[in-house]
Protein backbone atom coordinates (compact mmCIF):
# COMPACT_ATOMS: atom_id res chain seq x y z
CA UNK A 1 0.00 0.00 0.00
CA UNK A 2 2.89 2.35 0.70
CA UNK A 3 3.73 2.21 -3.02
CA UNK A 4 1.12 4.91 -3.58
CA UNK A 5 2.05 8.27 -2.06
CA UNK A 6 -0.45 10.01 0.20
CA UNK A 7 -0.66 12.94 -2.17
CA UNK A 8 -1.63 10.60 -4.98
CA UNK A 9 -4.07 8.85 -2.64
CA UNK A 10 -5.69 12.22 -1.97
CA UNK A 11 -6.22 12.68 -5.69
CA UNK A 12 -7.71 9.19 -6.00
CA UNK A 13 -9.97 9.89 -3.01
CA UNK A 14 -11.18 13.17 -4.50
CA UNK A 15 -11.93 11.45 -7.80
CA UNK A 16 -13.76 8.61 -5.99
CA UNK A 17 -15.84 11.09 -3.96
CA UNK A 18 -16.74 13.09 -7.05
CA UNK A 19 -17.54 9.97 -9.03
CA UNK A 20 -19.74 8.55 -6.26
CA UNK A 21 -21.61 11.82 -5.96
CA UNK A 22 -22.03 12.30 -9.69
CA UNK A 23 -23.09 8.68 -10.22
CA UNK A 24 -25.67 8.91 -7.42
CA UNK A 25 -27.10 12.23 -8.48
CA UNK A 26 -27.01 11.20 -12.13
CA UNK A 27 -28.84 7.96 -11.39
CA UNK A 28 -31.48 9.82 -9.40
CA UNK A 29 -31.93 12.38 -12.17
CA UNK A 30 -32.18 9.62 -14.77
CA UNK A 31 -34.77 7.62 -12.84
CA UNK A 32 -36.93 10.48 -11.63
CA UNK A 33 -38.46 11.76 -14.89
CA UNK A 34 -39.26 8.25 -16.12
CA UNK A 35 -41.03 6.97 -13.06
CA UNK A 36 -42.37 9.90 -11.15
CA UNK A 37 -43.15 12.82 -13.44
CA UNK A 38 -46.79 12.38 -14.39
CA UNK A 39 -47.53 12.99 -18.02
CA UNK A 40 -50.93 14.26 -19.16
CA UNK A 41 -51.04 11.42 -21.67
CA UNK A 42 -50.78 8.71 -19.00
CA UNK A 43 -53.14 7.51 -16.31
CA UNK A 44 -50.78 8.17 -13.41
CA UNK A 45 -53.01 9.06 -10.45
CA UNK A 46 -52.49 12.57 -9.08
CA UNK A 47 -53.42 13.38 -5.49
CA UNK A 48 -56.71 15.27 -5.36
CA UNK A 49 -56.84 17.90 -2.62
CA UNK A 50 -60.60 18.32 -3.15
CA UNK A 51 -61.20 14.65 -2.50
CA UNK A 52 -58.76 14.98 0.40
CA UNK A 53 -60.94 17.66 1.97
CA UNK A 54 -63.97 15.41 1.58
CA UNK A 55 -62.13 12.57 3.32
CA UNK A 56 -60.88 14.98 5.98
CA UNK A 57 -64.40 16.12 6.84
CA UNK A 58 -65.58 12.50 7.02
CA UNK A 59 -62.70 11.08 9.06
CA UNK A 60 -60.60 13.76 10.69
CA UNK A 61 -62.68 16.88 11.32
CA UNK A 62 -64.31 15.13 14.26
CA UNK A 63 -61.09 15.59 16.26
CA UNK A 64 -59.06 18.17 14.32
CA UNK A 65 -61.96 20.57 13.67
CA UNK A 66 -63.73 21.37 10.41
CA UNK A 67 -61.11 24.02 9.63
CA UNK A 68 -58.25 21.73 10.80
CA UNK A 69 -57.21 24.38 13.31
CA UNK A 70 -57.42 21.83 16.08
CA UNK A 71 -59.98 20.74 18.63
CA UNK A 72 -59.44 17.51 20.50
CA UNK A 73 -56.62 16.77 18.07
CA UNK A 74 -53.84 19.22 17.13
CA UNK A 75 -53.82 22.03 14.57
CA UNK A 76 -52.88 20.64 11.16
CA UNK A 77 -52.01 23.90 9.44
CA UNK A 78 -48.41 24.46 8.32
CA UNK A 79 -47.41 20.85 8.95
CA UNK A 80 -43.67 20.27 8.71
CA UNK A 81 -43.94 16.49 8.60
CA UNK A 82 -42.98 14.55 5.49
CA UNK A 83 -45.60 12.86 3.31
CA UNK A 84 -44.22 9.52 4.49
CA UNK A 85 -44.67 10.47 8.14
CA UNK A 86 -48.24 11.71 7.54
CA UNK A 87 -48.96 8.46 5.73
CA UNK A 88 -47.52 6.47 8.61
CA UNK A 89 -49.52 8.34 11.26
CA UNK A 90 -52.81 8.10 9.35
CA UNK A 91 -52.38 4.40 8.57
CA UNK A 92 -50.92 3.25 11.90
CA UNK A 93 -52.36 5.89 14.24
CA UNK A 94 -50.68 6.98 17.46
CA UNK A 95 -51.12 4.72 20.44
CA UNK A 96 -53.41 6.32 23.01
CA UNK A 97 -53.81 9.49 20.95
CA UNK A 98 -55.13 8.82 17.47
CA UNK A 99 -56.94 5.84 15.93
CA UNK A 100 -55.55 3.88 12.99
CA UNK A 101 -57.17 4.43 9.61
CA UNK A 102 -55.27 1.63 7.91
CA UNK A 103 -58.35 -0.51 7.37
CA UNK A 104 -60.49 2.39 6.22
CA UNK A 105 -58.28 4.42 3.92
CA UNK A 106 -56.22 3.27 0.94
CA UNK A 107 -52.83 4.71 -0.04
CA UNK A 108 -54.50 6.91 -2.65
CA UNK A 109 -56.91 8.25 0.00
CA UNK A 110 -53.99 9.17 2.26
CA UNK A 111 -52.29 10.87 -0.70
CA UNK A 112 -55.46 12.91 -1.28
CA UNK A 113 -55.63 13.76 2.42
CA UNK A 114 -51.98 14.79 2.41
CA UNK A 115 -52.54 16.95 -0.67
CA UNK A 116 -55.38 18.69 1.19
CA UNK A 117 -53.26 19.17 4.32
CA UNK A 118 -50.55 20.77 2.17
CA UNK A 119 -53.04 23.44 1.12
CA UNK A 120 -53.60 24.53 4.72
CA UNK A 121 -51.53 27.58 5.67
CA UNK B 1 -43.02 -0.50 -2.68
CA UNK B 2 -44.73 2.43 -1.01
CA UNK B 3 -43.30 5.38 0.85
CA UNK B 4 -43.87 3.73 4.22
CA UNK B 5 -41.54 0.88 3.20
CA UNK B 6 -38.84 3.32 2.08
CA UNK B 7 -39.34 5.41 5.20
CA UNK B 8 -38.61 2.37 7.34
CA UNK B 9 -35.79 1.20 5.09
CA UNK B 10 -34.16 4.63 5.19
CA UNK B 11 -34.52 4.82 8.96
CA UNK B 12 -32.87 1.41 9.26
CA UNK B 13 -30.16 2.05 6.68
CA UNK B 14 -29.01 5.49 7.86
CA UNK B 15 -28.14 4.77 11.47
CA UNK B 16 -25.48 2.13 10.75
CA UNK B 17 -23.23 4.41 8.66
CA UNK B 18 -23.83 7.30 11.06
CA UNK B 19 -22.63 5.20 13.99
CA UNK B 20 -19.77 3.68 11.99
CA UNK B 21 -18.44 7.04 10.79
CA UNK B 22 -18.73 8.65 14.22
CA UNK B 23 -17.02 5.57 15.70
CA UNK B 24 -14.28 5.68 13.05
CA UNK B 25 -13.57 9.33 13.84
CA UNK B 26 -13.48 8.63 17.56
CA UNK B 27 -11.07 5.70 17.25
CA UNK B 28 -8.86 7.55 14.79
CA UNK B 29 -8.70 10.52 17.15
CA UNK B 30 -7.70 8.12 19.91
CA UNK B 31 -5.06 6.65 17.61
CA UNK B 32 -3.77 10.12 16.71
CA UNK B 33 -3.40 11.28 20.30
CA UNK B 34 -2.44 7.99 21.94
CA UNK B 35 1.15 7.98 23.25
CA UNK B 36 1.29 4.17 23.31
CA UNK B 37 2.33 2.86 19.87
CA UNK B 38 0.64 -0.53 20.36
CA UNK B 39 -2.66 1.09 21.26
CA UNK B 40 -2.23 3.63 18.47
CA UNK B 41 -1.96 0.80 15.98
CA UNK B 42 -5.01 -0.98 17.40
CA UNK B 43 -7.16 2.17 17.43
CA UNK B 44 -6.02 2.98 13.92
CA UNK B 45 -6.98 -0.49 12.68
CA UNK B 46 -10.43 -0.14 14.25
CA UNK B 47 -10.87 3.28 12.65
CA UNK B 48 -9.72 1.90 9.30
CA UNK B 49 -12.38 -0.80 9.18
CA UNK B 50 -15.12 1.37 10.63
CA UNK B 51 -14.68 4.10 8.00
CA UNK B 52 -14.68 1.55 5.17
CA UNK B 53 -17.82 -0.15 6.47
CA UNK B 54 -19.40 3.25 7.11
CA UNK B 55 -18.70 4.37 3.54
CA UNK B 56 -20.20 1.15 2.16
CA UNK B 57 -23.25 1.66 4.39
CA UNK B 58 -23.57 5.25 3.21
CA UNK B 59 -24.49 3.99 -0.27
CA UNK B 60 -27.44 2.07 1.20
CA UNK B 61 -28.53 5.09 3.21
CA UNK B 62 -28.36 7.34 0.16
CA UNK B 63 -30.20 4.86 -2.06
CA UNK B 64 -33.10 4.37 0.37
CA UNK B 65 -33.26 8.11 0.98
CA UNK B 66 -33.48 8.85 -2.73
CA UNK B 67 -36.18 6.20 -3.16
CA UNK B 68 -38.10 7.70 -0.22
CA UNK B 69 -37.92 11.21 -1.68
CA UNK B 70 -38.92 9.85 -5.11
CA UNK B 71 -35.41 10.51 -6.46
CA UNK B 72 -35.42 14.17 -5.50
CA UNK B 73 -31.85 15.40 -5.14
CA UNK B 74 -32.76 18.92 -4.00
CA UNK B 75 -36.33 19.68 -3.04
CA UNK B 76 -37.63 22.52 -0.92
CA UNK B 77 -37.84 23.42 2.76
CA UNK B 78 -36.60 20.85 5.25
CA UNK B 79 -35.79 18.22 2.62
CA UNK B 80 -33.60 20.74 0.79
CA UNK B 81 -31.75 21.55 4.03
CA UNK B 82 -31.38 17.81 4.67
CA UNK B 83 -29.92 17.32 1.19
CA UNK B 84 -27.58 20.32 1.53
CA UNK B 85 -25.89 18.45 4.37
CA UNK B 86 -26.26 14.94 2.95
CA UNK B 87 -24.45 15.41 -0.37
CA UNK B 88 -21.23 16.97 0.96
CA UNK B 89 -21.26 14.46 3.84
CA UNK B 90 -21.58 11.57 1.38
CA UNK B 91 -18.72 12.91 -0.77
CA UNK B 92 -16.53 13.50 2.29
CA UNK B 93 -17.18 10.00 3.63
CA UNK B 94 -16.47 8.29 0.30
CA UNK B 95 -13.37 10.43 -0.22
CA UNK B 96 -12.02 9.83 3.29
CA UNK B 97 -12.66 6.08 3.12
CA UNK B 98 -11.00 5.85 -0.29
CA UNK B 99 -7.95 7.74 0.95
CA UNK B 100 -7.71 5.49 3.98
CA UNK B 101 -8.12 2.37 1.84
CA UNK B 102 -5.36 3.45 -0.53
CA UNK B 103 -2.93 4.73 2.10
CA UNK B 104 -3.38 1.86 4.54
CA UNK B 105 -3.85 1.51 8.26
CA UNK B 106 -0.94 3.64 9.37
CA UNK B 107 -0.66 6.85 7.37
CA UNK B 108 1.86 9.61 8.05
CA UNK B 109 1.17 11.99 10.93
CA UNK B 110 0.49 14.91 8.61
CA UNK B 111 -1.75 12.92 6.28
CA UNK B 112 -3.62 11.47 9.26
CA UNK B 113 -4.21 14.97 10.67
CA UNK B 114 -5.71 16.16 7.36
CA UNK B 115 -7.81 13.00 7.20
CA UNK B 116 -9.09 13.62 10.74
CA UNK B 117 -10.05 17.18 9.80
CA UNK B 118 -12.03 15.82 6.83
CA UNK B 119 -13.68 13.22 9.05
CA UNK B 120 -14.59 15.87 11.64
CA UNK B 121 -16.21 17.96 8.91
CA UNK B 122 -18.05 14.84 7.71
CA UNK B 123 -19.32 14.21 11.25
CA UNK B 124 -20.60 17.79 11.50
CA UNK B 125 -22.33 17.43 8.13
CA UNK B 126 -23.85 14.11 9.23
CA UNK B 127 -25.13 15.87 12.35
CA UNK B 128 -26.81 18.54 10.22
CA UNK B 129 -28.28 15.98 7.84
CA UNK B 130 -29.53 13.92 10.78
CA UNK B 131 -31.06 16.95 12.45
CA UNK B 132 -33.05 18.01 9.40
CA UNK B 133 -33.91 14.38 8.62
CA UNK B 134 -35.32 14.06 12.12
CA UNK B 135 -37.22 17.32 11.71
CA UNK B 136 -38.74 15.96 8.50
CA UNK B 137 -40.10 12.94 10.30
CA UNK B 138 -40.77 14.14 13.80
CA UNK B 139 -40.92 17.94 13.60
CA UNK B 140 -44.16 19.66 14.52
Amino acid sequence: MKAISERRAFLIAAIAAGAALLATLGLATAIRPEQFTPSPATDVPVADAGQGRHLFLLNCAHCHGDDALGDEGPNLHNLHKSDARIHQVVIAGIKGEMPSFGKKLHDSDVSDLTAYLRTLH
Amino acid sequence: MNSLFWSRAHGGATHFPIALILGATLFDLLAFFSPDSAKRSEFSTIGYWLVILGALGAFGAVFTGLALSKWTIGGTGLILRHHLFVWPAFAAIVGAATWRLVVGREPSRRGFAIYLCAMSVACALIGGAGFFGGELLLGQ
